[in-house]
C-alpha cells in the first residue's frame, strides 16, 4: 500500500503472479486437513469448555454461592480474567492499526493474528462479566433503565462497540482470501461453500471493490485507536470511580492501557510462535517479526513499569490509612508472593533480557512472552481482589472465611472454560481462513494483489 | 535414708498444702474486698445548653454528690444514624475544671431531624475512680432538613442522581461520541452492501 507503483513489464507480472500462487499454496495448506495432534488440542478445549458449561450449570442453579465470592470480596476471578481479556483484546488496535500508522510494513503478516486475539478476548470478556453477574437475566436491566452516570453502562457501550469494530477490521481485509477459498476449495463441504460465497460478498477484485475495502479499513484503523483507549480506560474506571482503598486514583486509566498492551504483545508472540510451529509459517513469520516484538515488549514493560511507579510508590510515600494496608498486603502480607513475583517476572526481567539481541530469538521470545501473559493475569487479581479485603470500614461480625478469598472450583472451572473459549474461537478460525492476510504481505513485498486483480479483469 | 528422704519430702508437701491453702483464699478475699473498695463513689453529670452572641455552648457539670469533680476528662457526641459523631476532632475530651465543669462549641451547620432537633451525649470513659458513665440530652440546634429541600435536589440533574436526572453535558458529549463512532460504524457497514453491489454489476 505504501509502497511505490512499479511499471508491471510482462515478466513482473508472471513473477509476481508466481509469487501470489505460492504464498497462497502456503497459506491455504494449514487448512486441508487437522492433523492428529490438531483435533487433540481442540478435543483438549472441548472437554475444558464443557466443565465450565457444567459449572456455570450449577452456578446458576445454586447461585453465586457455589463461587467463593461473599460480600467483601463480591469480585475475584471471573472480574479478574475480564479485565485481563479487554487488556489482551486492545493488541488488535496496536498491532493492526497503531504500526500501520507509523508507515511499518513488518507487522503485516501478524496482523490477522493480533486482529483474531483481539475478537476473541473481547467476545468472552463480554461473556464473563455476564457470568459475574450471577442472573443473566438482569443484564436487560442495563438497557431497560439505562443509568448514563454509571461506568458500567459506559463499559457496556465501550466494550460492544469495540467487538464490533474488531469483527470489522478483522473482516474486511479477510474478503480477498474468502473469495479466493470460495473459488480454489473444491472438496469442502456444501455448507463451508456457503459459508465462503456467503461472506465474499461477491468479491470479484474489481477496482470499485479494492476502493471501498481501503476506505473501510483505513476509517476502522483510525476509530480503533480512540476506540481501544476509551474501552481500557473505562475498565479501570470501574474501579478509580469508587471510593475504596487501591483504586482511588488518577492515574489507573493510562495503568491499565499501558499494561493491557504489553499482555497483549505477549499474548500475539505465543499465537505467532504456535502458528509458526504448527502451520509452518517461517517463511512469514520470520525471526525479525520475534525481534521486533522483542523490541515491543521490552518498549511497553518499560512504559508499564513507569506507571507501576507512579502507582505504587505514591501512596507507599504517605502510607494514609487504609492505603496502607492495602499496600502492606501487597509488599509484605499475603499478596505479597504474587506481587513481586509479577513486577518480577512479567515486568523487570523479561524487560532487561530482551534487551540483549541475542535472547530475541523466536524460542526465547516466546518462553519470555509466557510469563508475562501469565502475571498479566495475576496483576489484574491484584488490583480487584486485595482492595475488596480492605474496605473502609472495618469487617465485622463476618463469619471468618469471608475475611479471605479463595476461588471455588466452580470459579476455576468457569475461568479456564473461557479461556478455553478463548483458544477455541482462534483455533476455528485459523481451521477455516488463513491466519496471515494474503495481499497485506504480497504488499509487503511490493506486489499489490489490486493491480494484479485489474489486469487480470482487462485481459479477461 | 531414701525412704526416709521420700517420707520427709511427702511430709513438707503437706504441711505447705496445708497453711498455704487458707493463705490464697485468704488473699483472694482481700482481692474482693480490695475490689468492693474500688467501686466509684457515684458521680453525677448534668448537660445545659447555652447561646450567648450567637455562639452555642454545651456545657456539662459533672460532682460526686455535692463535690465537684476536678479533671475529668469528658468527651462530646452527637448522636448520627449509625454512629456517634465526636464534637472535638479525633475524639479528644475537654478535662472538668475546678467546679466540675467542662464545655464545647457547638458547630453552626450540623444537620438534625426534620425540626431541627439533635440528641448531644457527654460521656467518661474508663475514669480511674468513677469508671465510665454517660448522659444525653436533645436540643434544636441543629440546621433544619426541609422534606421540600431534599426534594428540590433529588430533582437536580446530577451525576449521583438517578437514570432519569442526568446531567445535560453527559447527555451532550455520551450523545455526540456515540453518534461519530457507530455513524463511522454504520457508514463501513453499508459499504459491505457496496462491495456486494460491485461485485455483481461487474459479473453483467
Amino acid at each position: 500500500m505504501n509502497q511505490e507503483h512499479q511499471i508491471l513489464t510482462p515478466e513482473l507480472i508472471e513473477k509476481q503472479s508466481i509469487r501470489r500462487e505460492e504464498m497462497r499454496a502456503d497459506l491455504l495448506r494449514p487448512l486441508d486437513k487437522l492433523g492428529m495432534l490438531g483435533k487433540l488440542w481442540i478435543a483438549f478445549l472441548l472437554i475444558i469448555f464443557l466443565i465450565g458449561c457444567y459449572a456455570y450449570y450449577l452456578q446458576l442453579k445454586h447461585g453465586l454461592i457455589e463461587t467463593g465470592l461473599r460480600d467483601y470480596a463480591s469480585w475475584g476471578l471471573y472480574i479478574s480474567t475480564f479485565v485481563f481479556l479487554v487488556a489482551v483484546s486492545l493488541v488488535g488496535a496496536l498491532i493492526s492499526s497503531i504500526l500501520r500508522f507509523t508507515h511499518f510494513t513488518w507487522n503485516r503478516p501478524i496482523m490477522r493474528i493480533s486482529e483474531i486475539v483481539a475478537v476473541a478476548g473481547v467476545i468472552w470478556a463480554g461473556l464473563i462479566i455476564i457470568i459475574d453477574m450471577g442472573r443473566p437475566d438482569r443484564v436487560l436491566n442495563l438497557f431497560i433503565h439505562p443509568r448514563l452516570q454509571s461506568p458500567i453502562l459506559w463499559d457496556v457501550v465501550v466494550v460492544s462497540t469495540y467487538l464490533v469494530t474488531s469483527v470489522l477490521l478483522l473482516y474486511l481485509p479477510l474478503l480477498p482470501g474468502i473469495a479466493f477459498l470460495r473459488d480454489r476449495l473444491v472438496k469442502i463441504p456444501k455448507w463451508q461453500k456457503w459459508m465462503y460465497k456467503f461472506l465474499s460478498l461477491g468479491w470479484n477484485g474489481t477496482q470499485e471493490q479494492w476502493t471501498i475495502l481501503k476506505r473501510g479499513i483505513r476509517l476502522l484503523a483510525i476509530i480503533i485507536i480512540p476506540l481501544a483507549l476509551s474501552i481500557h480506560t473505562v475498565t479501570s474506571w470501574l474501579f478509580a470511580m469508587t471510593l475504596r482503598p487501591g483504586w482511588d486514583s488518577t492515574n489507573f486509566g493510562p495503568y491499565f492501557v499501558a499494561g493491557a498492551f504489553l499482555a497483549g504483545t505477549a499474548g500475539v508472540i505465543l499465537a505467532m510462535y504456535v502458528f509458526r510451529k504448527a502451520y509452518h509459517l517461517e517463511k512469514y513469520i520470520t525471526e525479525v517479526h520475534f525481534d521486533n516484538m522483542g523490541k515491543l515488549l521490552v518498549l511497553l514493560a518499560f512504559i508499564y513499569a513507569y506507571f507501576n511507579v507512579n502507582e505504587y510508590f505514591v501512596p507507599y510515600y504517605k502510607m494514609k490509612g487504609a492505603e496502607a494496608a492495602v499496600l502492606n498486603d501487597l509488599f509484605s502480607g499475603n499478596f505479597a508472593g504474587l506481587y513481586w513475583s509479577a513486577q518480577i517476572f512479567g515486568m523487570f526481567l523479561p524487560a532487561v533480557f530482551l534487551m540483549f539481541k541475542k535472547m530475541r530469538t523466536p524460542g526465547f521470545v516466546t518462553l519470555i512472552a509466557v510469563p508475562v501473559l501469565i502475571f498479566a493475569w495475576v496483576k489484574r487479581f491484584l488490583i480487584v481482589t486485595p482492595t475488596l479485603l480492605h474496605p473502609y470500614l472495618p469487617i465485622q461480625n463476618v463469619p471468618e472465611s469471608w475475611k479471605n478469598y479463595f476461588p471455588s472450583w466452580v470459579e476455576i472451572s468457569i475461568v479456564s472454560a473461557s479461556f478455553a473459549g478463548v483458544l477455541l474461537i482462534i483455533t476455528i478460525f485459523s481451521r477455516f481462513f488463513p491466519i496471515i492476510s494474503i495481499w497485506e504481505t504480497l504488499e509487503n513485498e511490493g506486489i499489490e494483489l489490486e493491480d494484479l486483480d485489474k489486469l487480470k479483469k482487462e485481459n479477461v | 535414708m531414701t525412704n526416709n528422704f521420700k517420707t520427709n519430702w511427702i511430709g513438707k508437701l503437706l504441711i505447705a498444702a496445708t497453711f498455704s491453702m487458707p493463705i490464697c483464699l485468704f488473699a483472694q478475699d482481700k482481692k474482693t474486698s480490695e475490689k468492693k473498695d474500688a467501686t466509684p463513689v457515684a458521680a453525677s453529670m448534668k448537660l445545659n445548653f447555652a447561646e450567648v452572641d450567637s455562639v452555642k455552648v454545651i456545657n456539662v457539670s459533672l460532682a460526686a454528690g455535692e463535690k465537684p469533680l476536678e479533671g475529668i476528662e469528658v468527651k462530646f457526641y452527637v448522636k448520627r444514624s449509625l454512629s456517634l459523631l465526636p464534637l472535638i476532632s479525633n475524639g479528644k475530651g475537654v478535662s472538668t475544671d475546678e467546679k466540675g465543669g467542662a464545655s464545647v462549641k457547638f458547630p453552626k451547620d450540623l444537620p438534625g431531624d426534620c425540626n431541627g432537633t439533635i440528641v448531644v451525649i457527654a460521656k467518661v470513659e474508663d475514669d480511674e475512680n468513677y469508671g465510665s458513665f454517660e448522659t444525653k440530652d436533645s436540643v434544636k440546634w441543629g440546621t433544619i432538613i426541609s422534606i421540600s429541600a431534599q426534594e428540590e435536589e433529588w430533582e437536580k440533574r446530577s451525576m449521583s442522581g438517578t437514570g432519569s436526572r442526568v446531567p445535560t453535558f453527559l447527555i451532550a458529549t455520551a450523545g455526540v461520541i456515540i453518534i461519530v463512532v457507530w455513524g463511522i460504524l454504520l457508514y463501513v457497514i453499508f459499504s459491505l452492501v457496496g462491495i456486494k453491489k460491485a461485485g455483481i454489476i461487474k459479473k453483467q
